[in-house]
Parts: C-alpha cells; structure tokens; sequence
C-alpha cells in the first residue's frame, strides 16, 4: 500500500515445505483412508481422489494468494469476520450434526467447517486491530477491550458447538498475537489466566471432555473409545519403528485405528514411514515455524508483522497439538494436522494462510532479492 | 503525548526479540514431541510390536478328520460328509420366502415355519437348518443372498443307517462320541487338531497371510470292527420280524467267531437311526448284549451238564429219572413243561428236564459247580471293547443256600448277559476253549499304518476237548430231536439249547414275564459261529424254542453265503432256505389280519375271509405241522364279545379246543368265544372242561 519495501521474492524456504507436506499427505492419505473407503463408498480411492483434487485447489489458492498485497485483507478483514460470525450462527442453527457436534455447514454442494473460517478470520482482524491501534496498544480500552470484543463471541459460538478444544485453540492464537503486540504483560497474563479458568470451568460442563481427560490422565471412567483410539496410534508408532513397515503397507488403517486419515493420519506416518519420517516431517514444521516468524520479524509494517505472527503461530499450535495428541502428550482433541490430514476446510483455509505469508515474505525482504536483483526491478 | 503520534514510534520493534520466543517456544514443543516419539518407536518399539502383532494376528484352529469306523471287510459303516448349516442376518435378507421354500424341501420343516423364524428373528445370527448336505440338494448352492449365512461343517454320517446302530454309537453336533465305539474309541477317532495363523483386521476380518505360521492338523484314525455288516443287517431283520411275531417288547442277538472270538454281529432291539439322533428314544442306544442281565433259565444246563460230564459225575446216556415232571429237592419244588420219565442224561438236556438237571447237580460240591460256572465267564465281565458291560450277579459258594445250587442248575438265582451266554457255548464250540469277545480288529492311523492290532486272545481252558465233543452231542439232540426242533435245518448240525425263564416281577416269579432265548453253534463238528437269539416278554408264545429258535435259524440259513463254510454244509443250508417247506404257525387267537401277515411272511395264506372284529379260534392244518409254501391255512372265527354275554348261548359246536396251546392264548380265544374262564396251574394247557358258560383249563 504505501512505503513499499525494496522488492523480493516469496520465502521459498515456507513454500517448499509446505507444498512437499501438500503432495505427500496425497500418498498418507491414500494409504490412510483405503480401507475404510472400500467398505464405505466400494472404492479404496475413493476419498484418495477427493483429497488430491483439494490439495491442487489449495496448491493453487496458495501460490495464487502469494501475488496478492497482504494489505488489501486489512480492508475486508472486518467484513470476513462478520461472515464467519455468520457462518457460525449458522451452524448452530442448522448445522450437521456429526459424532455429537455441529461442525459443518451445507452449501449447496459445498460442506465446510466455519470455524476453520473464523479461525483464519480472527487472525486477520485481529493483526488489523491491533496494528491500527499501534500507539494505544498498551491502553487496554483501545487495543484489548476491541480484540476481546471480537474473539471472546466467536471463541463462544464455537465452544456452543460444541467445539471446546478449536475454540480453546483460537483464544490461544489471539493471546499470542497479544503477546507480539506488546499488550501490557500484566493485562495479558489476567485476560490469559481468566480464560483458562472458564476453559476449564467449561471443560467440566460435558461428560465426554471429562472422560477424555480422564483418559489422558488415566482415570478409572476413562472414555474406552478414547483410550482405545490413543492406544491404537501408539501401536502404529511403534510398530513403525526407525524405518516405518513402509509405504502403503499400514496395518493399523485396516479399522483398528480410528479416523486413520483425519486426525490421527500422523500415526499412520509414523507405522509407515517410521521415526526417521515423523522426524522428518516434525522438521518441516520447525522450518516452517522458524521462517514464519522470521517474515513476522521482518514485515514491513505492523500489521504485516502481526499478521505474520498470528498465522505462523496458527500452524505451529495446529501441528503440534495433533501431533502432541496422537502420541499421547496431549488429551484427546479433535484437531487436524494442517497440510497433512484429509479435509476440505483445513486445507483450503491453511492454504489461504499460507498464501498470506507468503506474501508477506515477499514484502519482508527476507530473501531480499539481491543488490543484483534492485537494480531491475524498480517498476513495480 | 496525549493525542498526536509519538515522534518514535515502536511499529512493535519488541516483536523481533518476542518472535524469537516464540520460535524456541515451538521449537521446544516440537523436540518434546520428537522425544516422546523416539521413547514410542525406538525404545519401546519391541513392546507395542508385540501388542500389533497380538492384535493382527489369529490363531484358526484346523479341525482334524474324524476317523472312520469299518466292518471286517473294510467297507465303511461311519464316515465323515460335508454338510452346510445355514442362518439368516434377517436384517440383510432380502429373498425370505425363496429361502423358506428351498430349505423346507431340504430341511423337512414347512416353508411357514422358515419364514416365521426369520421374520421374527432379533438376533443377526439366527439358525435356520444346519447339516444339510448341500450334494444333496444343490438347489441351496442357487441362493444369492447376503441376509443368508452359509457354514460348512463336517457331519458324521453312518452309512447303513440304523444297522449296528448301538454296537457302533453316536455322536453330538460336535462330533464328540456319545455311545458305543464313537465313546469308546473317542479319543483315537477325534485325532488332533492343528491351526494356521491368519491376518486379521480390526472388524475381525480374517485373511490368508503369505507364510503363516501353521500346524497341520493330525487326522482320527480308523476303527476297523470285526462285525460283519452283512451278517449284522440280517440279524437285525430277523430280529425285528421275529419281535413283531412274537410280541415281545425288546430282543438281542449276538453272533461271535468261537475260534477267535470276534463278534459278528450284535443286533438290539429296539433300535434307531443314529443319523436322526433327534428322533432315539434312551431305550434304542443301549447296547443290551452287554448292559441288560437276565436270568438266563434253561440255557444254563449246558454249563451244568459240561462240569458233570468233566468231573465225571454223569455220562450222555447214564440213566435218569425225570419224576414225570415234577420233584421236590431241598424242599424246592421242582416243575417241568415237557414232563418226561425214565431216560438217559441226554434224553433229560433235549426235553429240557429241570428236574433231572436239578437232582444230578446235587452230585457237585457247591466249590466246584461255582468253579465251572465262574470258567464259563458268568459273574466276570467278558473284557469287550465296548463301554457299559456289566458283569452280570453269581453268587460265590459262601452265599450259597440249600437250593442255590439247584436252581442255578437250570439258570436261575444268577443272571448274565446274552453275550456272557454265547461266549459260554463258544467256549464249548471251540473245544473247551474260552476266547475274549473282541469288537475292534485294528485301529489305523490316517496314513495308512497299524497303530493297535487286537490278536484273538485266550482267556482259559474250561472243559477237555472229549468233554466239549461228548456236549456238543448233546447240543445237536436238543435242535434233532428235542426242544430246539425249530432251528433245525436238515443236513447241517446244529448244536442249541432253548430257554424259558421266569422273570422276576417285584421280587416273586410270575406267569406273565419270560425270558425266552436260543443260543447254540453251527456247524457242530466245524463250528464257526456260536450265536444267541434273546426275547424280553414274547406274548404269543413264551417258549425259547417257538419264538427265538426260528429266529436262529432263519439267520443261519440267510448268511451261511457269508461264512467260510465247506462248499458241502453251504449247499444244504441253501437248499433249507429255499425248501418248499415250512411249519404252520399258530395262528388261533389272533385277528384274521394279522393272522394273514404271518401267515403269509412264510408263503402261506388265510384260505378265509373274515370280518374284522372277530378272533380265530380253530385252524387247520395244526400249529407246527410242516406244509408246503402256498397252502392254504383254514380258520374258524368267533366275533369277539364279552364273557357271560346271553344273547348267544354257547353250543359245543363252537366251544373251542385250546389244547397245547400257552394259558395267556387259550385264554383269549375262549373269552372271544364268550365263555368264562377257570384256570388251575400254569404254562401250556394240558386239558380242558366244560361246565356250561365255562370252561375249566388245566395248565402246566
């Protein structure tokens, strides 16, 4: 929009990680979702198909967003976060119910998560809060009471799905965006420590977040389903091994391992590729995470830099708390590792995000594109 | 400071140090992660390889072949078929009245009663009809249906249906044995099963993995009888029919090789169809050969004549005195049906003479007539390879009272079993020999081997060769000249001994309960077999000789083919079958249709017709004459009415001759005439009076 730095390329050090995960949570996926998708729609290919067509959309929605001027989200972020809080009126209203919960939204032949939308929402308003109110940041009324406005109804609305653990998530995100933001420390460890203590006030309202913490922590009325899926994902770990059974040769995908291609598809890499490839894979996070917040660093404006911050952040917590899960560190949630699991809504809105970054990147000059390079490229 | 912007503005510079945070933050989580997974996979790998494997894995157990069971001739008489059993997912099926009609005409239940049971069926899994041998009925292969769950398992199946049915047993839906040599020889017949590891997913799904684990299973070996399957069906025919003549409520046979003591056969009746174990009665499985004892009566003076003639007390043609009939010994009173006189040793065993055998046995010490009786086997059981023998009740010398000895003389106060019986005249078939009964000749392993071979064995010598020659003699009197007449069979030897024994009823000897059996050995200077004929109760006649002794010979006549016999005595006996011959049975007392059932079984035929409420009182030609097949058989009726009845008033011309004939018979055919009846003493009528309405019988 205005000071534009010297120009530069995309940080190819987020985009080659993140499209290699894109690619190969394909072969994951195929593999993960065979067996049931044989049973299920007759075609072991079945949701293989599904998922490739959606990481080339989101391939393309991410490289396509990359030429995109961050700040021109600055300007609609308002408008998007009010159609999320649609969206996830919506579902509450007139949702689909699965497995207990209104997550999902029909649109004509469109399903989607809302609160995958609200999550990418709030990041982005947040950061356009926050990075207009620069100066005033430090006066609560002016940077933490519009934020909380904001992020406490849409945490609301999702946790009423109910949702607890995305909307735990989210309220995490905002924190730290908090934290980026120089929020006065002292504001923020109360609005931090309240928030934790409705989340676990709230945690105790439903049996199955009793017993799924129960199961974590090994209680007596522990959920079995729960317990049961835990241990499954550890049997795939180990059977696994240093070098995994091998591509496409899972076992734990043949119905002992629950929702093997969603939130649990880590543990089918860990049967298949072994430690060496969950290292692999957790080391391509890292990458990720590092140059995220190293474009965060060097942003050229504050909401570029929030921005920046916020969705890095995003998919660090994504992908460590599912990975933290599915190997037993964490209590059961149900969320999904971005790039990698099978659905739609988390790999179109990581896209998105990404794409964001990645235009940030650009800007950042973190590959500043060489003295060699000024010199000709001045006419943008 | 309170409204502009501040000349220095931050633009959140601290981000670059909080990002930093962040990152090692992150990074940190990240390496706990790793650190956790490298404890999961490196470190305890071993331990949740273990519970992977544990949980693909499944052990299927492979079911080992039962053995077979065959005759002595190697044909198969218990074998194993596949059979399918079907059930319904009624939740799936889709073609219920298809289904209920093909198993009906499988199955043998009514289609309504399939359809029913699978339209009310909650269960996924609900039987509809198991061991249906699909060969058979091919028709069940046709059905696509998913809602229908097919099971194949294996069935024994006996071959010759009900035909040895005891002697060979049963088993359950399980194939475990149940009764007889499937009991018996249980645990060689089941073999051993092995299993194969097989690759399992999480639903249960079993599949084949590439190089299972696996333990062939060991198949049952096979059970190779001594009966001869032939010779047993027969046995049973005859037995069946001679049940039905006779009207007696049970009945064994035993036939048994003298020389090595192999059974050849070992009918019992009633039996079953061990293939519709559903439909036998407790009763039909008893092997009754060796779990039912009686007392065996006049079959026993064989056993007491073979320790006089050994201890030299008597010889065949010393003479005796046969009292007419009747003495007292030791304050017993002692009867005889076919009272006889002054006669030799001989003349006493072929007329049956209880008197005599009862005075001659006194010549014996209590030690050395129990000596004998125990050699011949009685008291011990016989060590035959079958479960549920009992030994049968002898008493020792000590418990001997004054008139133990004599009434054992002729088969009472002890009780035996029919094949403790036939062993005792086998011994005496085989010279003095005693072998041990012995039904299994072999059993073979799967492969092909000889696992356990039975050798003929020899239990003791009873008697001297002269002895069992000079008995023998005997023996053939009875069935030539005496009371055995009805198992002659002209130009072969028979040696036989009836008996008619008294059944102990509530503890008193009645006139209404027999026992009546033949047991005997052809042919007589060549045995080859030694066999018992045993009736529980007969009604029309009483007597060994009448109702067993025919049945005897119509089993030798039918299977001397079977029998390494000398081409000679195989001729004759072939030339009796088919002889133009036959005695005429009695038929007086029984109704015209049943008259004409008997009558014609042995070729001849009621020359009358007759209402059917009416009984026969007189016939022509008379009961036992002997008379060429095809005759013609003349009766007189009367309509049966109640005795004391006056609308007819009885004249001698159809006052009925019931001489000769059993009490129970004479009985009723006189009330069928309308008459009353007065009766003195018991067995056969001696003579008869008339006094008005009634008739005075005197019977012995």
């Amino acid at each position: 929009m205005s000071s534009k730095p010297a120009p530069s390329h995309i940080d190819w050090l987020i985009l080659l990680p993140i499209a290699a995960l894109l690619l190969f949570s394909v072969a994951f996926v195929y593999s993960a979702s065979s067996s049931f998708a044989d049973v299920k729609f007759g075609s072991s290919e079945q949701l293989f198909w599904n998922h490739a067509v959606r990481v080339l959309i989101g391939l393309g929605l991410m490289i396509g967003l990359s030429k995109v001027d961050y700040h021109i989200w600055d300007r609609f972020s308002t408008t998007i976060v009010l159609i999320a809080i649609g969206f996830l009126v919506l579902v509450l209203l007139m949702g689909t119910e699965i497995k207990g919960a209104s997550r999902w939204v029909h649109l004509g032949p469109i399903n989607f998560q809302p609160s995958e939308l609200a999550k990418f929402a709030i990041v982005l308003h947040v950061s356009a809060i926050l990075a207009a109110n620069k100066v005033f940041v430090r006066d609560w009324r002016k940077s933490l009471l519009p934020v909380l406005g904001w992020t406490l109804p849409i945490c609301g609305l999702i946790a009423l799905q109910p949702n607890l653990s995305t909307a735990s998530v989210v309220f995490l995100i905002v924190m730290t965006i908090l934290f980026l933001a120089d929020t006065d420390s002292k504001h923020l460890g109360m609005v931090i420590g309240v928030g934790a203590a409705v989340g676990i006030a709230y945690a105790f309202t439903a049996e199955y977040r009793v017993r799924r913490l129960l199961a974590f922590f090994g209680g007596d009325n522990a959920d079995e389903a729960v317990t049961y899926q835990l241990n499954q994902a550890l049997i795939a770990f180990g059977n696994g091994g240093i070098t995994g059974v091998g591509p496409g040769q899972s076992r734990q995908r043949d119905w002992f391992l629950p929702e093997s291609y969603g939130d649990f598809i880590f543990s089918i890499v860990g049967e298949e590729y072994g430690f060496l490839g969950v290292v692999l894979l957790i080391g391509a996070f890292t990458l990720i995470m590092w140059r995220g917040f190293a474009v965060a660093r060097k942003a050229p404006d504050p909401f570029g830099r929030l921005l920046a911050g916020g969705i890095t952040t995003t998919l660090a917590i994504y992908a460590f708390v599912n990975a933290g899960v599915t190997c037993g560190i964490l209590p059961t949630t149900g969320l999904p590792m971005p790039f990698i699991s099978y659905g739609g809504s988390s790999v179109f809105f990581s896209a998105i995000a990404v794409g964001v970054l990645l235009n940030i990147s650009s800007q950042a000059g973190v590959y500043r594109a060489g003295r060699k390079l000024s010199s000709t490229s001045t006419t943008d | 400071m309170e409204n502009d912007v501040p000349p220095q503005q931050p633009a959140y510079d601290a981000i670059r140090w909080k990002a930093g945070v962040l990152i090692l933050f992150f990074a940190g989580a990240f390496l706990v992660v790793v650190g956790r997974l490298f404890w999961v996979q490196v470190v305890e790998a071993g331990h949740y390889r273990d519970l992977a494997r544990k949980q693909y894995e499944s052990k299927v157990e492979l079911r080992a072949q039962r053995g077979k069971i065959l005759d002595r001739k190697d044909r198969d008489v218990a074998t194993m078929i596949r059979t399918t059993s079907f059930a319904a997912d009624p939740t799936l099926i889709q073609q219920p009245a298809l289904i209920a009609e093909l198993l009906a005409g499988a199955d043998g239940k009514a289609a309504a009663w399939y359809l029913d049971r699978i339209q009310s069926a909650r269960n996924r899994f609900t039987w509809l009809a198991r061991g249906i041998s699909t060969a058979l009925y091919p028709m069940l292969d046709t059905i696509r249906d998913r809602g229908l769950i097919r099971l194949t398992e294996p069935k024994r199946h006996f071959v010759y249906g009900p035909v040895a049915a005891q002697v060979v047993g049963t088993t359950d839906v399980d194939n475990n044995g149940l009764s007889g040599i499937e009991l018996g020889y249980d645990s060689l017949l089941r073999g051993k099963s092995g299993f194969v590891v097989m690759q399992r997913d999480g639903r249960g799904r079993l599949r084949p993995s590439v190089n299972p684990e696996r333990e062939a299973p060991r198949d049952g070996a096979n059970i190779k009888l001594t009966l001869d399957i032939d010779m047993q069906r027969v046995a049973e025919q005859e037995l069946d029919r001679g049940i039905r003549e006779s009207g007696a409520t049970s009945g064994t046979v035993v036939a048994i090789d003298p020389a090595t003591g192999d059974v050849l056969a070992m009918a019992s009746w009633p039996t079953f169809d061990p293939n519709r174990l559903d439909r036998a009665t407790s009763d039909a499985i008893r092997i009754r050969a060796i779990t039912d004892q009686y007392e065996p009566g006049s079959t026993m003076k064989a056993v007491t004549a073979a320790a006089l003639l050994e201890e030299r007390k008597i010889a065949p043609n010393d003479a005796v005195d046969g009292g007419n009939g009747t003495a007292v010994i030791f304050g017993a009173p002692i009867r005889d049906d076919h009272p006889v006189g002054q006669t030799t040793f001989s003349g006493a065993m072929e007329q049956s003479s209880n008197v005599v055998f009862a005075k001659s046995v006194s010549a014996l010490d209590d030690r050395v007539y129990y000596k004998y009786v125990r050699d011949f086997g009685f008291g011990i059981p016989s060590g035959i390879d079958l479960p549920g023998e009992v030994r049968g009740r002898l008493k020792r010398p000590n418990e001997f009272d004054a008139t133990t000895k004599t009434y054992m003389a002729f088969g009472y106060q002890l009780s035996a079993t029919a094949l403790q019986m036939v062993n005792a005249y086998a011994a005496i078939a085989n010279g003095g020999v005693m072998m041990e009964p012995r039904i299994v000749q072999s059993v073979i392993a799967a492969d092909g081997s000889i696992l356990r071979e039975n050798k003929p064995m020899r239990i003791r010598r009873v008697i001297s060769e002269q002895t069992a020659k000079l008995l023998t003699d005997m023996l053939v009197g009875v069935v030539e000249r005496g009371t055995g007449s009805e198992a002659r069979i002209p130009g072969v030897r028979i040696a036989g001994k009836t008996g008619t024994a008294q059944q102990l009823v509530d503890g008193a000897y009645g006139t209404s309960s027999y026992t009546a059996s033949f047991v005997g050995f052809y042919p007589a200077e060549a045995p080859r077999v030694a066999m018992i004929v045993m009736l529980d109760r007969p009604t029309t006649s009483i007597y060994g000789g009448s109702t067993a002794a025919p049945i005897f010979r119509r089993i030798v006549q039918k299977t001397m083919t079977m029998l390494a016999l000398d081409d000679n005595t195989r001729t004759r006996i072939a030339a009796s079958a088919d002889a133009d011959s036959v005695f005429v049975p009695d038929v007086r007392g029984l109704d015209p249709l049943t008259a004409d059932t008997v009558l014609q079984r042995l070729g001849l035929r009621l020359a009358d017709e007759h209402p059917v409420d009416v009984l026969i009182v007189k016939q022509r030609p008379e009961p036992g004459i002997r008379v060429e097949r095809s005759t013609a058989v003349t009766t007189e009726v009367q309509t049966s009415r109640k005795p004391g009845d006056t609308t007819t008033v009885a004249t001698p011309a159809n006052r009925p001759n019931v001489v000769g004939m059993p009490l129970r018979r004479a009985i009723t055919v006189i009330h069928a005439s309308g008459y009353d009846v007065r009766i003195q003493g018991t067995g056969k009528v001696i003579s008869q009076e008339w006094r008005g309405n009634v008739c005075i019988l005197s019977a012995r």
